[in-house]
């Protein structure tokens, strides 16, 4: 039970590297073969800049990012969950499209449409390069 | 028995007397409790919020929630603070208008139940069939140039239009002098635009002929709201002799007028009547016949009359019936607004008057207290007081009590708009940078205001300068400089200067970390004018006095190289530039020029203070020769430039 745990565990970190641990308390690793790391796939040339949203692959973003869609219309009994996916969905590529300095043209119309306040807070930093989570 | 177990015997000793005595107490019949529930005290739906918002007071360290929560984001100057938050009112605008255009993208009904503001306007054209319901709407909605136009269509419809809806059209109409107004939802807007307000006033702005004089010809059998509503219109507008004689001609009528619009002509009888003499009669006359006709005055009487009086010059008598109106109203059961003090002030407190101190005798009667807006004239009151505490009376204390009151409740809420707003603290500021130890200023007041609350303009920014100077408390002066950098006053001559003097009057002792910083911001200032636009209007040049005085902080800071870079440019550009370095400065950078075993450097400079004139170009060379010793080329360049003369008896080279 408790080996099946950590197992678990480690996958969901997404090491690539399987952890096992043995019933007398020796930590064992076994290595996965992976074409990319052991040098027989193309070369990383690890110089393409990611944002953390952008680092997550797609077999983690349940892990990762469930917690962005989590909103009480989800429960069970939930008034119209399918409405404010649409909504949300609505909200990112709203604000994609319009230029996006154009704050409180943005809060107003995206308030017409979606008929309640909408309130934005943008976040910057000063240097472009410090939003990099890592290189690929 | 040890020290814990007798602790724990006495400390339950309390519960069990206590449980002695429960029974008595259960047992007793004699002790009858009425429970009284409390009667249910209404509540409006936005109570709760209210009473959380009463918890919350303005902090001065963050800036205003209008902007954008984010450093980089949060405007700074003045200037910045005024494009920030319009620029984000023409985004809603912007907003506003792609929903008018577009009015069929936003007709779905979302919200239950419905929000209006949330839904294009209706709007009408030539061809829209309306009734008598769409002139309503527009009226409550005060959308002026609609209800004209529902108006003239239900008109040539021949539809018929009830009395009471055709005099509600005409409040409307001649209170906004038939324009359209700016929304109130365009607060920044409304905060930050005072000029045009200032300069529309006291002139004749009705429009003669409009839509209002229009309606009102077309009233059968006008009533005395009627009558009312155009002379209302008619006196705020400054069309005062017409709105007069449409005054005289409803008495004529025998109709009876409302109070505010006895009250609107007293306001503006200085544009009726001559003098002081006339003035005031006319008024008696007018509240005699008001109490003749049964109409009682209220809050906007007494302003009215105080504002009539305090433009009447600054005699004795007008002062006097001043007393006398806040007497007779006190009497009637009137309490005056701020405005009512604002009008008495404005009275009392004359620019070349005598000094009144009526001040002190109004704050007794307004402190601790909350004020709610009663008069257009009462967001003038806290601007004025701070004026006189500072012009007339010169009062710290004063200014103190009169800014508590600015800050208790909501009081905050009258300081009128953003132009106000400025002006009152820049009163506050120069009266107590004067009145209170530096240190305490800045501590108290400089550091908790600035930058989120007010934004010293550049003439408060001299005064606390001034005031660094004098007591040569030049530690604040890094700071100040900053934020005279963010608060964009770098272009100003004349602070420039008075930073750079400041900094070289008061040398920092050696070792001080000052030195560094000063020569730093001396260096700023250099880049910055040498970095200028071309193109820039009013653009900042060097002058001789400048480039010297941030040679001299540099060599302070035996920043050598940065000073040879001052004395090629005073060198390179001397016809540009105007006027020349001190003579301390120029002998200085020699003094640095012989440390530095630089003898090229000095003699460039000798030879500048030779071309400009200066009689002790011949003293440095000799300190040159007396502390170098130079070469047969130098030697033979200084005697150029200074002869022989002052180096006669130091060196035996002739310069042939």
């Amino acid at each position: 039970m408790l080996n099946a745990n950590l197992i678990c565990k480690t996958t969901v970190l997404g090491n690539l590297k399987r952890e096992l641990v043995n019933p007398d308390g020796f930590t064992q690793h076994q290595h996965v073969s992976n074409p990319k790391l052991d040098g027989t796939g193309p070369p990383q040339r690890k110089d393409f800049p990611l944002t953390y949203e952008m680092a997550n692959p797609p077999h983690q973003i349940a892990h990762r990012k469930t917690w962005n869609s989590w909103n009480t219309t989800n429960l069970q009994g939930g008034l119209r969950p399918s409405e404010t996916a649409v909504e949300d969905q609505f909200i990112r590529k709203f604000m994609v499209g319009t230029w996006h300095r154009l704050l409180r043209y943005t809060e107003e119309l995206l308030s017409f449409w979606l008929q309640c306040p909408v309130k934005l807070e943008l976040q910057s930093v000063a240097n472009k390069k410090d939003v990099i989570f890592k290189y690929i | 028995m040890n020290i814990s177990t007798l602790f724990f015997k006495r400390s339950n000793i309390k519960p069990l007397i206590k449980h002695i005595y429960i029974p008595s107490q259960k047992f007793s019949t004699d002790v009858q409790e009425k429970i009284e529930i409390p009667n249910r005290i209404p509540r409006g739906p936005t109570d709760i919020l209210r009473a959380l918002e009463s918890t919350i007071s303005r902090d001065p360290t963050a800036a205003h929630y209008k902007y954008h929560d984010d450093p980089y984001l949060i405007p700074m100057s003045n200037v910045g603070k005024r494009t920030f938050a319009m620029a984000q009112e023409a985004g809603k605008k912007a907003a506003h208008w792609i929903r008018k255009e577009h009015a069929d993208l936003f007709n779905h009904r979302e919200a239950d139940p419905v929000i209006k503001a949330f839904l294009p306007r209706v709007s009408y054209d030539e061809n829209s069939e309306v009734t008598e319901e769409d002139l309503k709407i527009s009226i409550s909605d005060v959308q002026v140039s609609d209800a004209q136009l529902v108006y003239r269509l239900l008109k040539s419809k021949g539809i018929e239009i009830s009395p009471e809806t055709q005099l509600q059209l005409l409040e409307l109409v001649c209170y906004f002098n038939s324009e359209d107004t700016l929304s109130e939802e365009f607060i920044e807007e409304r905060w930050f635009r005072q000029s045009s307000r200032f300069k529309d006033r006291q002139r004749k702005t009705w429009k003669d002929g409009s839509f209002a004089e229009e309606l009102f010809i077309g009233i059968e059998n006008p009533t005395a709201e009627t009558y009312s509503a155009l002379i209302l219109g008619m006196s705020k507008h400054f069309q005062v002799e017409r709105a007069y004689q449409l005054f005289e001609e409803a008495q004529q009528k025998g109709l009876i007028l409302s109070t505010n619009t006895y009250n609107s002509l007293i306001n503006v009888v200085n544009f009726l009547k001559e003098n002081y003499e006339m003035r005031w009669t006319f008024i008696v006359d007018l509240l005699t016949d008001m109490n003749k006709v049964g109409q009682k005055p209220n809050l906007g009487t007494l302003n009215a009359v105080l504002h009539a009086l305090s433009q009447m010059g600054s005699g004795k008598n007008a002062k006097d019936s001043v007393l006398k109106t806040l007497r007779e109203f006190k009497d009637l059961g009137i309490e005056p607004s701020l405005g009512s003090w604002y009008y008495v002030l404005i009275t009392y407190c004359k620019e070349r008057g005598p000094v009144s101190t009526i001040l002190n005798d109004i704050m007794p009667q307004i402190e601790n207290k909350e004020h709610q807006a009663r008069d257009l004239a009462d967001t003038n009151f806290f601007v004025t007081a701070m004026d006189i505490c500072r012009n007339h009376l010169h009062d710290i204390d004063l200014a103190k009590r009169v800014d508590t009151l600015l800050h208790f409740a909501n009081n905050y809420n009258l300081i009128g708009d953003s132009y106000k707003e400025s002006i009152y603290y820049r009163h506050y500021f120069i009266l107590l940078i004067n009145s209170l130890p530096l240190e305490e200023f800045m501590n108290e007041v400089y550091y908790k205001l600035v930058p989120n609350i007010y934004v010293p303009e550049p003439s408060v920014m001299t005064e606390v300068l001034k005031q660094v100077d004098l007591n040569g408390e030049t530690e604040y002066i890094p700071k100040l400089w900053s934020d005279m950098t963010i608060f964009d006053h770098t272009s100003r001559e004349n602070l420039i200067d008075t930073v750079l003097n400041i900094m070289i009057n008061n040398e920092p002792p050696i070792e001080s970390e000052l030195t560094q910083k000063f020569a730093d911001i001396g260096w700023n200032i250099y880049e910055k004018i040498d970095t200028q636009d071309e193109n820039r209007f009013n653009k900042l040049s060097f002058t001789g006095d400048l480039l010297g005085n941030i040679m001299a902080l540099a060599l302070r800071n035996n920043d050598f190289g940065k000073a040879c870079i001052i004395m090629d440019k005073l060198d390179k550009e001397h016809n540009k530039i105007v006027g020349v370095p001190k003579m301390e400065v120029l002998s200085l950078f020699v003094d640095h020029c012989i440390v530095q075993k630089s003898p090229s450097r000095a003699i460039a400079c000798i030879q500048y203070c030779a071309d400009a004139g200066f009689p002790e170009a011949g003293d440095l060379a000799a300190r040159l020769t007396d502390t170098l010793t130079l070469n047969e080329k130098h030697i033979h360049s200084l005697v150029k430039i200074v002869g022989e003369l002052p180096l006669a008896g130091k060196i035996n080279v002739r310069a042939d």
